[in-house]
């Protein structure tokens, strides 16, 4: 999978792409870690995320957990209906910040 | 009628080889798009499982999946030789806390269960034998 970056109104958008699954989850993880350290705002752009198993439900969870530890903001949007399916299965549309639209993302981040 | 039976190694293309067998499998029963998704899902969540657990390090390793899909029910029959462990007899995860307290782990096995309608476990002849039954719709 990829994770493609850039930056936009002082938060870092990431956008992972391809499927997030035990065989891709070690590489995100590190990926992802490290640019959680670099920059306080972030935003996830999901829209290029096919699948989503539990080995990468793990990775977002750890992430969030970081962000909120280090006083960060975290936001995530733009789900495939697949990918909503599962994060509401886990319970995590309420534990995460999940919007609609990178728009709105970009505003919870920054609030 | 569609059948389709898959023998994976336990090693990191089973999980390429799983998502193509379902692929392929779906459209031969011709499913809708987000139920060959769960049906990866739940298969990807046990192989996966069995892979990190199943055989700690052991090269005789094997996983046979069996997808049977007729009368409009969905059965999956799962055989693999790794040690003992019973799907079923794992409690459910935490869905409750809040996100300081979230538990990391344990949604694998409960997306198998709220995907599937019926999830039967035995372990026969040194194999973990899994079932698992759902409508085709």
């Amino acid at each position: 999978m990829e994770l493609n970056h850039e930056l936009a109104q002082e938060a870092l958008i990431l956008k992972p792409a391809g499927r997030l699954d035990s065989n891709t989850a070690q590489a995100f993880e590190k990926a992802l870690l490290e640019q959680l350290q670099a920059h306080p705002r972030v935003v996830l752009d999901l829209s290029g995320l096919d699948y989503v198993s539990s080995a990468g439900l793990r990775v977002l969870l750890i992430a969030a957990k970081q962000v909120k530890q280090s006083a960060g903001k975290l936001a995530l949007c733009a789900l495939q209906p697949a990918i909503h399916q599962v994060f509401e299965m886990s319970g995590f549309l309420t534990i995460l910040t999940v919007c609609d639209a990178r728009d709105e993302a970009l505003a919870r981040v920054k609030g | 009628m569609s059948h389709l039976q898959l023998e994976l190694k336990p090693d990191s293309t089973a999980l390429v080889q799983l998502a193509s067998a379902v692929e392929r499998f779906a459209e031969e029963a011709g499913l809708p798009l987000p139920l060959a998704m769960q049906l990866n899902l739940v298969l990807d969540e046990l192989v996966t499982n069995t892979i990190d657990y199943g055989f700690a390090g052991r090269e005789d390793g094997y996983i046979r999946i069996e997808l049977h899909g007729e009368a409009g029910r969905l059965r999956v029959d799962l055989q693999d030789n790794g040690v003992p462990f019973d799907p079923t007899a794992v409690p459910p995860p935490d869905l409750e806390s809040d996100l300081e307290q979230r538990r990391v782990g344990g949604l694998g096995l409960h997306f198998v269960r709220e995907l599937m309608e019926r999830v039967e476990y035995c372990h026969e002849a040194g194999e973990n034998r899994l079932r698992l039954e759902r409508a085709l719709a």
